[in-house]
């Protein structure tokens, strides 16, 4: 049982990544809008779709820890 | 806790044809509830009103979302594939939608169906590619002006990413789904674990629906925006 926990752990390491990624992506969008805030639809929907795609490794990431536990 | 339980597959009726197992499943029955409500939603536009009822304004508020998405990527040959676009979107959100009402499945959480879709996309692009281009569609894979040394990897790095594409829609939609059905099931378990403070994961739950409502609909528009900019690949060579 301990094995699996501490594999479950490892395999929600990307979230690492994903949260440094989510973090510069609106950093980023933010500074946009304030230097250009004219553009703040067009900016802020290409944002979101990439922080839809870049939530999909996180989730990818938690479905493997839960089929590894649960396995 | 068993956590997985939801996404059994169980037949409603036994029908074996030949040796093979066809049986009336549910997810078959929710594909076939998707498709007759998608059908409704669809069949507005056979009689267009001047002042809109209810069916016919959800029908052009989803018509106006998706001929914009595809105006932008596809520009001049945007008006063939809208069609095709707004079916898959309505057919993708209303099996998110369906899933989450109670006691129903969710058949966009298996990968065989959002591959099966992902696939039929692919095999739509390849075909208007080779309908449009001919043989020169392989220019795709070696795109010019690369110098001759690179252009070994650059035709690998090309040829995996023509491959790789429907595999990560489908198992980007697929994995959302399983996601969101796991969390949703984990919230709600503490309302019958936790004893004189059951009633506060309620209100989790209550906003996890509201945001996996948002979800079902996201997913299906990033799976309709990414096999857009599959299909402008092929149809506007670099």
């Amino acid at each position: 049982m301990m094995d699996k926990m501490f594999a479950a752990s490892v395999a929600l390491l990307p979230l690492i990544g994903v949260s440094i990624g989510l973090s510069k992506l609106f950093s980023s969008l933010f500074s946009a809008i304030s230097n250009n805030p004219v553009a703040k639809d067009s900016m802020s929907t290409l944002a979101f779709v990439g922080a839809g795609l870049l939530e999909s490794i996180a989730l990818l990431s938690f479905i493997i820890a839960i089929l590894i536990v649960s396995s | 806790m068993d956590l997985l339980n939801q996404f059994i597959v169980v037949p409603i009726f036994n029908i074996r044809f030949l040796g093979f197992d066809i049986s009336f499943t549910n997810s078959a029955l929710l594909m076939l509830m998707t498709a007759l409500s998608s059908s409704i939603i669809l069949s507005a536009r056979n009689k267009v009103n001047l002042v809109p009822n209810f069916i016919q304004s959800i029908n052009e508020i989803i018509y106006n979302f998706i001929s914009n998405l595809t105006r932008q990527y596809l520009k001049d040959e945007s008006d063939k594939y809208i069609p095709f676009f707004m079916a898959l979107f309505i057919f993708i959100a209303m099996g998110n939608l369906f899933g989450l009402l109670p006691k129903s499945f969710t058949f966009t959480s298996h990968l065989i169906s959002t591959f099966s879709l992902a696939m039929f996309v692919f095999a739509l692009s390849v075909f208007a590619g080779f309908k449009k281009h001919g043989l020169k569609l392989f220019s795709l894979f070696a795109p010019r002006g690369v110098p001759k040394l690179m252009l070994p990897l650059v035709f690998l790095i090309e040829f995996s990413l023509f491959f790789v594409k429907p595999f990560v829609m489908a198992l980007r939609l697929c994995v959302n789904m399983i996601a969101g059905h796991i969390i949703l099931k984990v919230v709600l378990h503490y309302s019958t674990t936790l004893f004189l403070i059951k009633f506060i994961p309620i209100f989790g739950y209550s906003a996890m629906l509201l945001f996996e409502c948002a979800v079902a609909i996201f997913q299906a528009y990033i799976f309709v925006l990414l096999s857009c900019i599959s299909l402008k690949d092929v149809l506007y060579l670099h």
